[in-house]
């Protein structure tokens, strides 16, 4: 193989390697912008118990999951599983022309949707929801939108099992045995 | 020119049974020298167990990295591990007994066999492998379930909403109990105390026994050699006897090195499938259809228990979802089938329902959103929890219950891969309608108990905690091993664990596949005594 040809073929199979990972770890970064309308996603979408900071913190758990996510890395699996799945792209790949769907929507009412009333956003939603034809809340947050994401992420956390059950359940921690057979302490 | 590893042991595979084998020569025979021998990896890193673990909370990540091989896989097996640990790596340490039944299932009811060996004799291994494991638990509440000592460790308390899981299933007249587990409830084998994780597949505080922490010690303590990403691919028979000289394997890391392990003791250890694909693989001109195969059983009877549930509502005072998962209650009431009647054992195991995420569409389709889906989901949740209710059932395999090689299937190094097809016998297929049908009562009277109903029912595509392949029995003609494992062809080839069953009664069987092991290594260990003296 001449030099040259040899020099080409390298730099292709470096670039054909680096730009998709590259891509995708931009992609997979939420924007200043997003997590704002995300933001007033949250408050249309969560419920109003959970008080504005709640909201803001189930956005931020939101936001945080988002950015650690890893696409590609080998899935759990379980008895009876033998497929060798791995963890799919980011859901923010698909949410990037929601977001843009969403300011459509918004637009018809007369404005950005940060700036829409929380009954013109609810409606915004409620439209972009049914568009994208979700039926129901994911335990993982997997990209049908993101409306629905944020919901399904908030109540599958142990801080959203433990808002449902207004009791301080704690799944995610380790707890230790003592206080096993307590009732759950109460959460106002 | 291969390389050559010579000891006195070699034992082929890292799960379990080969940890416990391991475990126990090396205490009844000091001295002796033991390599181990594993297809897998070391997975040694508890340290990062707690990262592993919120990374699969989190994202579905898998929490054992690098745990298997990918051409090194069975059709028909129900989990693919292939590391050192084995499966009870990510095992729920569940450590139920068989029942005396199992053991007589020919003389009792006059199915199947009687394995060859007493429930007493049974028992007292049952009693070393729960204490070598740590086993919490408390003595069952059923008489006939006796047992010569006590558990190690105290129960795990049940949590608060396990106890009102409890309140409904004793309702029903069967009485329910916290399953024992190899999890600690005091300091136990130099680890620590469980602290309710939750999430018992990865245990991230040690508090779970697995096999990596035998090995682990029995490494530090140079009682052992550790052979890890080494594929054992043939056992060679001595050219003068009917003994094994030498076991033949690959390594994932020089896949162009021979290597050539000799010994004195050869154990099979690697669980049902793998034990039983080595053997057919290794057939020569003395034996062509695989060793320990004079008689044609090698890869027959594949056993596992067949699985039947039931998801129930049911009316209670509140219940909290995720006080601990990894927990759950077990009747023993019908380990026992009454002589005279249809055979039926099963055992019952209460888990509680998940939380179950709101419902986004409310009646009439209607999108809810906020405030309205908090509210339907209130509505609709807390007054009538949810239980899983499960049966693992008893079915006994008929000689086409088999593991082959399927010439279609190879490995890199081009071995064909096994196929396990499972058949039952004509008895459990004649019973097989109404074994549904007293479970579907069960489920039922269960459900009526609690003032509920049975919302589904579910029948799963696979047999649970599998065995067989080489079962062990007097008769040459109908086994491949003695009650030792100790195969009828070979004199020093030991086939130990899960593969040696006959059937796999109605429970889990991680702790009498080590019963059974520990019961090995005392034949075993008397057996390089002899030669020593």
């Amino acid at each position: 193989m001449k030099r040259r040809t040899l020099f080409k073929t390298a730099v292709f199979a470096i670039l054909s390697y680096t730009l998709p990972r590259f891509a995708r770890a931009r992609a997979a970064t939420l924007s200043e912008e997003n997590r704002e309308l995300i933001a007033a996603i949250g408050e249309v979408v969560l419920p109003s118990g959970l008080g504005a900071d709640g909201r803001a913190k189930a956005v931020e758990a939101f936001a945080k999951w988002l950015d650690g996510y890893k696409a590609g890395v080998p899935m759990s699996y379980g008895y009876g599983d033998l497929r060798y799945a791995v963890v799919p792209p980011s859901p923010l790949l698909r949410y990037r022309s929601q977001f843009i769907r969403l300011q459509e929507l918004s637009k018809a009412k007369g404005a950005i949707f940060t700036a829409l009333s929380p009954a013109d956003r609810k409606a915004v939603v409620e439209a972009a929801l049914l568009e994208a034809k979700v039926t129901k809340l994911p335990e993982r947050p997997d990209g049908q939108h993101v409306a629905s994401d944020l919901m399904g992420h908030f109540y599958s956390s142990s801080e959203g099992n433990d808002f449902l059950f207004k009791a301080s359940i704690r799944v995610s921690d380790c707890r230790g045995l003592d206080t096993s057979a307590d009732r759950p302490v109460s959460i106002a | 020119m291969a390389t050559v590893h010579e000891s006195d042991v070699c034992i082929i595979g890292g799960g379990i049974s080969a940890a416990m084998m391991a475990e126990k020569l090396a205490e009844l025979r000091p001295g002796v020298k033991i390599t181990v021998v594993e297809a897998g990896r070391k997975i040694f890193d508890l340290e990062n167990r707690f990262k592993y673990r919120q990374r699969e909370r989190d994202y579905g990540d898998n929490p054992w990295p690098k745990d298997s091989i990918k051409d090194q896989v069975s059709n028909g097996q129900i989990s693919r591990t292939m590391a050192v640990g084995g499966q009870a790596l990510h095992w729920g340490g569940t450590c139920n007994r068989y029942s005396e039944e199992d053991l007589r299932l020919k003389s009792m009811y006059g199915l199947y066999v009687d394995w060859p060996m007493e429930w007493k004799e049974l028992e007292k291994y049952y009693c070393e492998a729960e204490h070598r494991l740590g086993v919490s638990g408390e003595p069952s509440a059923y008489p006939e379930d006796w047992r010569s000592q006590p558990y190690p460790m105290p129960p795990m308390p049940l949590t608060y909403d396990l106890i009102q899981y409890k309140k409904w299933g004793d309702k029903s007249g069967y009485i329910f109990q916290g399953v024992p587990q190899a999890k600690n409830t005091k300091p136990w084998g130099g680890r620590s105390v469980c602290l309710r994780c939750g999430t018992c597949e990865i245990c991230p505080t040690g508090a779970k026994y697995s096999p990596d922490y035998t090995f682990k010690d029995l490494l530090a303590s140079r009682k052992i050699t550790l052979h890890d990403r080494t594929l054992v691919r043939k056992l060679v028979l001595d050219e003068q006897s009917t003994r094994i000289a030498a076991a033949e394997a690959s390594s994932y890391e020089r896949p162009d090195e021979n290597i050539e392990y000799r010994a004195g003791t050869f154990i099979l250890a690697s669980g049902h499938i793998w034990s039983t694909h080595l053997l057919l693989l290794s057939a020569c001109p003395r034996f062509p259809n695989g060793l320990a195969n004079s008689t044609d059983q090698v890869g027959r009877y594949m056993n596992g228990h067949a699985i039947y549930a039931a998801m129930v509502e049911f009316q209670s005072d509140e219940v909290f979802p995720g006080m601990n998962n990894g927990y759950s209650l077990i009747s023993r009431k019908f380990f026992r089938s009454p002589v005279g009647k249809t055979y039926m054992r099963h055992d019952l195991r209460i888990f509680p329902g998940g939380v179950g995420l709101p419902k986004l569409n409310g009646d009439g389709g209607k999108l809810l959103l906020g405030d309205d889906l908090l509210s339907s989901w209130q509505q609709k949740q807390r007054s009538r929890p949810i239980a899983f209710c499960r049966a693992y059932y008893d079915i006994h395999p008929s000689a086409e219950s088999r593991l082959t090689l399927d010439a279609n299937r190879k490995n890199r190094w081009g071995d064909p891969l096994p196929d396990v097809v499972h058949d039952a016998d004509a008895a459990t297929k004649a019973r097989a309608a109404e074994t549904r049908r007293h479970l579907d009562g069960v489920f039922a009277h269960m459900a009526k108990a609690g003032d509920g109903r049975v919302l589904r029912h579910t029948v799963s595509d696979y047999l649970d905690h599998p065995g067989g392949g080489c079962r062990m029995g007097t008769d040459p003609a109908a086994s491949v091993c003695d009650s030792f494992g100790r195969t009828h062809d070979h004199a020093n080839l030991f086939v130990v664990g899960a593969p040696t069953i006959p059937a796999a009664s109605v429970t889990n069987g991680t702790l009498a596949f080590v019963a059974l092991t520990l019961r090995s290594a005392d034949e075993v260990a008397r057996d390089i005594a002899k030669k020593s003296a």
